[in-house]
C-alpha cells in the first residue's frame, strides 16, 4: 500500500486529521469513491413523479440529469449532449418531453433516445442517430431510491447495501408511497467526511434544545455493516411533553398525534444519510465540491395519502426544525465548519465514547457513541490505499 | 382610489429600516418589536426556486405570532455559543408600495445581504432576493403582519442564525 506521505495511525479509533484538508486526498477520493467502485444516493423516484419530470444534480462534478420518461419510466443519463459534450439541461427541476442542447439544436426524447440533429446531411458516412442517445451511468432503484455509480465494478447495489437494506426501507416509511414536500439546500465549508464522521455521542451535548425542550432520545438498537461501515439506527422516539418552553410546541408533535413514532436512521458509505424525524422522510444527498465544501441538498418527503393538514404539518416541522436553519441542526453546520477549520493542525482526530479496544475493529456499537464510525474509516484507508502504522 | 402620501413611505422605509437594523445589531427583541402582535403575523424565508415550484417547505416558516416569539428564543436561548458569530449587513430598497386599506399596506423591497463570519473577516455576499411585505398599523405605529423573504439563491451559504 502506499502511504502517499500520510501515517495513518496503528489504533482504530484514530483519524490523520488532514484526510480533512489535503487536495491530493480530495483528488484520489473523487477518483477511487466517487468515480470508483460505490453506490450514490442522489434522489428518489417520488421527486419525479410524472411523466416528463426531471431533476438535475451531480455526483460530485459529474452533472446527471434524472428524467421519467414518457413511458413512467426513472432513468438517469449524464447531463450532457452525446454530440459534444454540452451540458444539456440547466435547470434543477421541471417537466419536459424534449432536451435541446442550443449548442446545434439536437434533441433528445425524456427516454434519451435522439430525436433530431439538424443539418445531418453532411454527417460522418453510416451515422445512425440510434447510435447517438444520452449517455447513462449506472443506476439502480431500491425501495424507490435512486442509487447511480460511475463504476461498472461495483458491485450489485443489494449486496453493497448489505444489512442495511431493511433499515434503509424502513426508514423512508416502509414501503408506503411518498410525495415530495420539498428541499432546502446549502453549501458548508467544510469536507464532505466531517458531515458523515457525525456521530451519536453529540446530540444530547450539542443540541440544547433537545434538553430545554424535554425530548429525549429512544433507547434503540444501532448497527454497523461490517464492509463499509454503514450505520444503522432504530428506535421508538417518544414525542415530548408541551414544557411551555416553545410558545408553539407544534414544531415538536407527531403529524397524527402519536406518543411515539419508530426512528430508523441510515448513513451509508460514502455520503447518504436517510434520518426521519417524527415520521417524515429527510434524505441528505451530499455533493463534494472540493476539498473544503460541500453541498447538501436536504430533501423532506411525507406520504402520497397524508390528509392536507397533516401534509401542512409536516411542511411547518421540518422547515423549522430541520436545515441550516433548523432548531435542532444548525450547530451541526457549525461544528462541521470548526472541524474543517481545526483539521488544518497536525495530529489525528480520535473516537473515545464506546470504544472498547482500541486496536481491534469495533463489531458493534451504541446509539450514543462514535466508536462504531472507525468501520467507515477502516474501508475509507483501504480504498484510497493508506497504510496503517503498526501497533 | 386609495393612494399614499409621503408620509405613508417616509413611514414604510423607517419600518422596514428598523427591521434591518435589528437584525443588523442581533437585536431580536427589537426585531419581534417590527411585526404585529396579531396572531397570524408571520415571517417566512424561502428560496425562489422552491416558491416558482410551489413547495413550500421553507429555511424559516414563522406562520404564527408563537413561532415568531420562538425564534426569538431559538437566537437568544438554544443556539447562543454553539454558532461562529457573524455580522450581517442588510440594504433594501423599496420598489413597490400600495395602499390597500385605510390602514393596512403591500410593499416589496429588492434586499441584499452581507455576511462577515467573525472567524475569517470577510466580507462576503450571503444572498439577494425580495421582500413582500404586508403592513399594519397598530397604536399609531405601522407593523409588519407578514413578510416573505424570496431568496434568489437556490441554495444558501453555511446556515443562518438571524432572520434575513
Amino acid at each position: 500500500m502506499l502511504n502517499h506521505g500520510l501515517n495513518w495511525p496503528a489504533n482504530y479509533n484514530a483519524v490523520p486529521k488532514e484526510v480533512f484538508v489535503r487536495e491530493d486526498v480530495y483528488a484520489l477520493e473523487l477518483e477511487r469513491i466517487f468515480r470508483g467502485p460505490e453506490w450514490h444516493l442522489l434522489g428518489h423516484e417520488s421527486e419525479i413523479p410524472e411523466p416528463g419530470d426531471f431533476k438535475t444534480i451531480d455526483l460530485a462534478d459529474v452533472p446527471l440529469l434524472f428524467s421519467r420518461g414518457s413511458d413512467g419510466v426513472v432513468r438517469v443519463f449524464y447531463n450532457s449532449c452525446s454530440h459534444r459534450g454540452t451540458q444539456l439541461e440547466t435547470a434543477p427541476s421541471g417537466n419536459a418531453s424534449r432536451f435541446q442542447c442550443p449548442y446545434h439544436r439536437w434533441v433528445f426524447g425524456n427516454r434519451g433516445e435522439l430525436i433530431g440533429c439538424p443539418q445531418h446531411e453532411g454527417f460522418t458516412p453510416g451515422f445512425r442517430r440510434e447510435d447517438y442517445p444520452l449517455a447513462q451511468p449506472r443506476f439502480e432503484l431500491f425501495g424507490g431510491l435512486i442509487f447511480v455509480s460511475l463504476s461498472a465494478d461495483a458491485p450489485a447495489l443489494e449486496a453493497f447495501l448489505g444489512d442495511a437494506r431493511q433499515h434503509l426501507l424502513e426508514s423512508i416509511g416502509g414501503g408506503r408511497p411518498l410525495q415530495l414536500l420539498g428541499y432546502q439546500k446549502a453549501r458548508y465549508d467544510c469536507n464532505w467526511k466531517a458531515i458523515i464522521d457525525n456521530d451519536g455521542y453529540h446530540p444530547a451535548l450539542l443540541h440544547v434544545a433537545l434538553r430545554m425542550i424535554g425530548w429525549a432520545g429512544g433507547k434503540g438498537e444501532f448497527g454497523i455493516d461490517p464492509v463499509r461501515g454503514h450505520r444503522l439506527a432504530s428506535s421508538e422516539i417518544g414525542a415530548p411533553q408541551n414544557n411551555g418552553f416553545l410558545a408553539d410546541p407544534s414544531l415538536v408533535t407527531t403529524p397524527g398525534g402519536e406518543a411515539a413514532v419508530r426512528f430508523s436512521g441510515v448513513t451509508l458509505f460514502p455520503a447518504c444519510t436517510s434520518a426521519p424525524h417524527f415520521g417524515t422522510t429527510n434524505l441528505r444527498f451530499y455533493i463534494p465540491r472540493g476539498v473544503d465544501r460541500t453541498d447538501v441538498h436536504f430533501a423532506y418527503f411525507g406520504f402520497a395519502d397524508d390528509p392536507p393538514e397533516v401534509r401542512q404539518h409536516r411542511t411547518r416541522q421540518v422547515s423549522n426544525l430541520l436545515g441550516p436553519g433548523g432548531l435542532i441542526s444548525l450547530e451541526d453546520a457549525a461544528m462541521f465548519h470548526r472541524v474543517q477549520i481545526g483539521s488544518h493542525t497536525p495530529g489525528n482526530a480520535t473516537f473515545q465514547k464506546g470504544v472498547r479496544d482500541p486496536i481491534a475493529l469495533p463489531t458493534e456499537s451504541a446509539q450514543n457513541e462514535e466508536g462504531g464510525n472507525a468501520v467507515f474509516w477502516e474501508y475509507y484507508r483501504k480504498v484510497l490505499g493508506f497504510g496503517r502504522s503498526r501497533a | 382610489m386609495i393612494t399614499l402620501d409621503s408620509a405613508d413611505l417616509l413611514a414604510l422605509d423607517r419600518l422596514s429600516a428598523a427591521c434591518s437594523d435589528a437584525i443588523d445589531r442581533r437585536d431580536m427583541k427589537a426585531w419581534l418589536a417590527t411585526y404585529s402582535t396579531r396572531p397570524e403575523a408571520s415571517y417566512i424565508c424561502n428560496t425562489r426556486e422552491s416558491v416558482e415550484s410551489g413547495r413550500d417547505v421553507a429555511f424559516v416558516l414563522d406562520d404564527c405570532r408563537a413561532r415568531l416569539e420562538d425564534r426569538v428564543t431559538f437566537v437568544e436561548k438554544v443556539w447562543a455559543g454553539s454558532f461562529q458569530k457573524y455580522q450581517s449587513r442588510h440594504i433594501a430598497q423599496r420598489i413597490t408600495a400600495h395602499r390597500t386599506g385605510e390602514d393596512t399596506f403591500a410593499t416589496t423591497s429588492n434586499f441584499a445581504v452581507f455576511f462577515t463570519p467573525e472567524e475569517t473577516g470577510l466580507t462576503t455576499l450571503f444572498g439577494t432576493g425580495v421582500y413582500e411585505d404586508v403592513v399594519v398599523r397598530e397604536a399609531g405605529s405601522l407593523r409588519l403582519l407578514s413578510r416573505r423573504a424570496i431568496l434568489d439563491s437556490t441554495l444558501i451559504s453555511r446556515y443562518f442564525v438571524y432572520p434575513i
